[in-house]
């Protein structure tokens, strides 16, 4: 079940000959491998698709020059390949052997595969169908108003090679996610939710309890009647999935430590000072099992370790790639990634979330006069310079005395500075959820599978 | 390669068509922080996706099974691959389509910068050498960093059908932050967009232009909470009608989502404000999406799909036209909108307030819902008194059918990304979260 390929046991001494060879002339160099192998599903009422998902195939090498790095990066995977691409940097890439030294880290060799029961690759096409129109009849059947369902499912193994002169690292990842879509109709106008969630994981997440999908259906439907909100202050009481697009969104970019290079980053002026209230505490984990941004190692060969973001409510740690850290002088976190072989490494987040307090969702509620429970997030822009915010959410419920009043309004959107929203953090919940269907983008680009998500909290939020 | 592909599936008699879609990326990337060079990547990518179609027959019915798969350059095996494929395939079946046929009529349209094909570094350079011009004319303005990322990609698709179509297109990314002032009062701007060719950027005037609105984030205002006229504009054009093109697309018709009809006016009341007529435009030059050919092969034009409110016909692919049983237009690409009868400056003028949106922190509005929301990152609010106040935070929340049921348009045009139409869209009513 673990075996490696061949074809990746040859690459792996072709990648080294080329580290040997381009360390002649620069002073540091690494190389990496990643490719992608699996299948995409859609299937509504009259018609599924399936597809394999694009490989994504490809190697990069690169180097540091002393003062910069330079990359090559090529879809084409053989011997002769990268012995070109080293050819192409030796020829072209002018080295500083007196300029910045790159530490290449702490000897370390292995082959990692992440944890599973169900193979999805042993699941015959025809039953990953018949699962996904189970799920489909249930969404329509559940309302008249229900005008189409589809239901998207993905699985995918991701294997990455990183070496350098002291790493021969492996890793093999594999990936499933699927999400339920309703669309409900009133002929008049249309409303849309989707469900689901992704993970690294096997088949056996692809479950789904009637209860889970009607509540789907009803929830798109409470959309077709929606009013509009009241601008204003509310007492907020978000779900795990707004507590995850908070901690992505509106705090966790600022504190990827490229936006410190480029001054960008206003949690500078708040290291290792308060910056949210004291039941806040907040964590980025690629040790997490389970979840889309889990790994062993980063893309730079950095084992896996928690950075604990926020503790207590005190901004402690960023997060890193290895050329901010070298630059910054901080310690390195697995937090360097690419999208693929096509783009670079940045700092990035991996599993993102709140970690759990001591309250229930009712208390939660039932302490609230005139407020607002969010139960999802649904989007979300980082600003790390000025730290503004804007965390949107497809519905919130009106909270009168305590109560659900059944009202609904839609969309709503939260904006602010995300310090006064942190501070107002009054009430921490016990559970934990994590989603893990976000794609995460630098800016608007540059796409890597993450993980959000907390408890409920609550806290006081401008709405609109 | 792609010959090699062919006469594997060609030797595969059970196959009722193929079409295979081959493309060669060559990217050229540079990072500069500080004006200093952080990272300079070249990137050379080929890909082969392969469409399979087998006939099977469900329930007595005709089927067509179907799957795409991908093939690496130089990948041995392609016969097994393509076997398996077949099995996949057979599993599940759709109705059937035929495939484009080979014998259409290309528009002569290049989009193709032929500096960027012939010499990418040299762009670079050429962009950073006006970057520098325009930014030793605004002392008061520091460069953070900038992205320049430079491609050029070549299509070739080929079908079973005699379908053997090529074409060659580039694009240039930039992205720049800018501050302004000095800590603790210091401001930001981050731009983000491409256009096919390098010149199209526009550096010179939009360097000025981003310039201002650094320097306005310094003085900027959370607006007043309240419904009132909203004027987008920018990039948020080119998503805000996703609404339009979702309900008009042949395939929410076929899958049951879309609440259009031929015929019959988009919006469910009468328009108190101007009517709009919306084309899809594949051969703009400098527009995101312009091609000589969709990827069914389809030729690239432009068509009418609303036309003063009511919808025309609806834009279908080469399979959805067939299952609709109309005629194909391609799939959607730049959408274009004619002009309006305003002046820009008719647009901000009101007896209260009105708030013009630059930029928005980020704007995905809802395809299905209309529905649309985003935090103000670069807003003005124009006064009755003539004032203008530059605006930071908050949020706009809407819906664009309720927006386009009281709408006026612009009559002046401009190209944003994958949008060429009025430089601006009046909204009579939004609701405006601030203070």
């Amino acid at each position: 079940m673990n075996d490696i390929p061949e074809t990746i046991h040859r690459l792996r001494h072709w990648l080294k000959t080329a580290i040997a060879r381009l360390e002649t002339k620069f002073p540091y160099a690494q190389a990496s491998f990643s490719e992608q192998e699996g299948l995409s599903i859609m299937s509504n009422r009259q018609e599924t698709r399936v597809s394999e998902i694009p490989s994504r195939r490809g190697i990069t090498l690169a180097v540091h020059t002393g003062q910069f790095w330079a990359e090559v990066g090529a879809s084409e995977v053989t011997e002769a390949s990268v012995d070109a691409s080293v050819t192409r940097l030796l020829e072209r890439i002018p080295a500083d052997k007196e300029g910045v030294s790159i530490d290449p880290g702490q000897p370390w060799s292995g082959d990692f595969h992440s944890e599973y029961r169900i193979d999805p690759r042993q699941i015959p096409l025809r039953d990953k169908i018949e699962r996904l129109a189970d799920i489909r009849g249930v969404l329509t059947g559940a309302s008249p108003r229900v005008a189409a369902a589809f239901v998207r499912y993905g699985e995918r193994i991701v294997r990455k090679v990183y070496v350098n002169r002291v790493k021969d690292l492996y890793q093999e990842l594999l990936h499933v996610s699927s999400v339920p879509v309703v669309i409900v109709s009133d002929g008049r106008s249309t409303k849309t939710m989707h469900g689901g969630n992704g993970y690294q994981a096997g088949f056996e997440k692809i479950e789904y309890s009637r209860e889970e999908l009607e509540t789907l259906v009803r929830e798109s439907e409470s959309l077709l009647d929606a009013g509009t909100i009241e601008p204003g202050i509310y007492d907020v009481v978000g779900g795990p999935g707004l507590a995850g697009v908070i901690a992505h969104e509106a705090f966790g970019h600022g504190v990827e430590a490229d936006m410190f290079l480029k001054q960008r980053a206003k949690a500078v002026d708040y290291l290792g000072k308060p910056v949210a209230s004291s039941l806040v505490n907040m964590i980025d984990s690629p040790l997490t099992k389970g979840f889309p941004g889990s790994c062993f190692f980063d893309d730079e060969g950095m084992p896996a370790t928690d950075t604990h973001i926020i503790e207590n409510g005190v901004l402690r740690n960023v997060l890193t790639d290895l050329r901010s850290a070298s630059e910054l002088g901080v310690p390195r976190s697995a937090n360097g990634r690419r999208e693929a072989f096509t783009n670079k490494v940045y700092a990035r987040m991996t599993n993102t979330y709140f970690a759990p307090g001591e309250s229930t969702r009712d208390e939660m509620i039932a302490s609230v006069g005139r407020g607002l429970y969010m139960p999802h997030g649904s989007n979300g822009m980082e600003d790390p310079k000025n730290w503004g915010i804007q965390v949107e959410s497809p519905f919130a419920l009106e909270i009168r005395d305590g109560k659900l009043t059944g009202k609904v309004f839609a969309p709503v959107v939260i904006t602010g500075f995300v310090p006064d929203l942190l501070n107002s953090i009054s009430m921490v919940g016990n559970d934990l959820h994590l989603e893990g269907l976000g794609i995460c983008q630098k800016g608007h680009k540059e796409q890597v599978p993450v993980a959000i998500g907390g408890p409920h909290l609550k806290m006081i939020a401008r709405v609109g | 390669m792609i010959e090699k592909i062919a006469a594997a599936l060609q030797k595969q008699t059970v196959l009722s068509s193929w079409a295979i879609s081959e493309r060669q990326l060559r990217s050229t990337q540079l990072y500069e922080v500080f004006g200093k060079r952080e990272s300079i990547r070249a990137v050379d990518a080929t890909t082969y996706d392969v469409d399979l179609h087998v006939p099977i027959s469900t329930d007595g019915t005709d089927r067509m099974g179907s799957i795409r798969i991908e093939i690496a350059p130089g990948e041995t095996g392609i016969d097994t691959r393509i076997r398996r494929a077949i099995e996949s395939a057979s599993v599940h079946g759709n109705r059937p389509f035929m495939l484009t046929e080979a014998g259409m009529v290309y528009p002569d349209f290049q989009s193709a910068d032929p500096d960027i094909v012939t010499n990418p570094w040299q762009v670079i350079d050429d962009i950073h050498e006006s970057l520098r011009e325009e930014a030793a004319k605004a002392p008061d303005i520091r460069i953070s960093s900038t992205e320049v990322f430079v491609k050029y990609l070549r299509q070739r698709l080929v079908n079973s059908r005699g379908l053997d179509v090529s074409q060659d297109y580039t694009d240039c990314l930039w992205e720049i932050v800018l501050f302004h002032g000095r800590k603790p009062e210091e401001s930001e701007f981050w731009a983000i967009f491409s256009r096919p060719q390098w010149r199209q950027l526009n550096i010179g005037e939009k360097f000025g232009v981003f310039a201002q609105h650094a320097r306005n984030a310094l003085i900027a205002k959370t607006p007043r909470s309240g419904n009132c006229p909203v004027v987008l504009t920018g990039d948020a054009l080119e998503v805000l009608y996703q609404y339009l093109i979702h309900h008009a697309s042949a395939s929410a018709r076929f899958t049951g989502s879309s609440l259009f009809e031929p015929g019959r006016p988009v919006l469910p009341d009468e328009p108190q404000g101007d009517r709009f007529t919306m084309y899809s435009n594949s051969i703009i030059s400098g527009g995101s999406y312009s091609r000589r050919f969709d990827p069914d092969g389809l030729p690239g034009t432009r068509v009418r799909i609303i036309h003063d409110g009511v919808l025309e016909r609806f834009w279908a692919t080469q399979q959805y036209a067939q299952y609709l049983g109309i005629e194909p237009t391609g799939a959607f690409a730049n959408i274009e909108l004619p002009p309006g009868t305003r002046s820009w400056e008719e647009l901000l003028q009101s007896d209260d307030r009105v708030i013009l949106v630059e930029q928005f922190s980020t704007f995905d509005p809802q395809p299905v819902a209309g529905n649309y929301l985003g935090e103000i990152r670069v807003g003005y609010e124009y006064r009755a008194d003539g004032s203008v106040v530059p605006l930071r935070g908050g949020s706009v929340t809407g819906n664009v059918v309720s927006g386009l049921t009281n709408a006026r348009f612009c009559r002046e045009m401009e190209i944003f990304q994958g949008y060429y139409g009025p430089r601006g869209v009046r909204f009579e009513e939004a609701q405006v979260a601030g203070l």
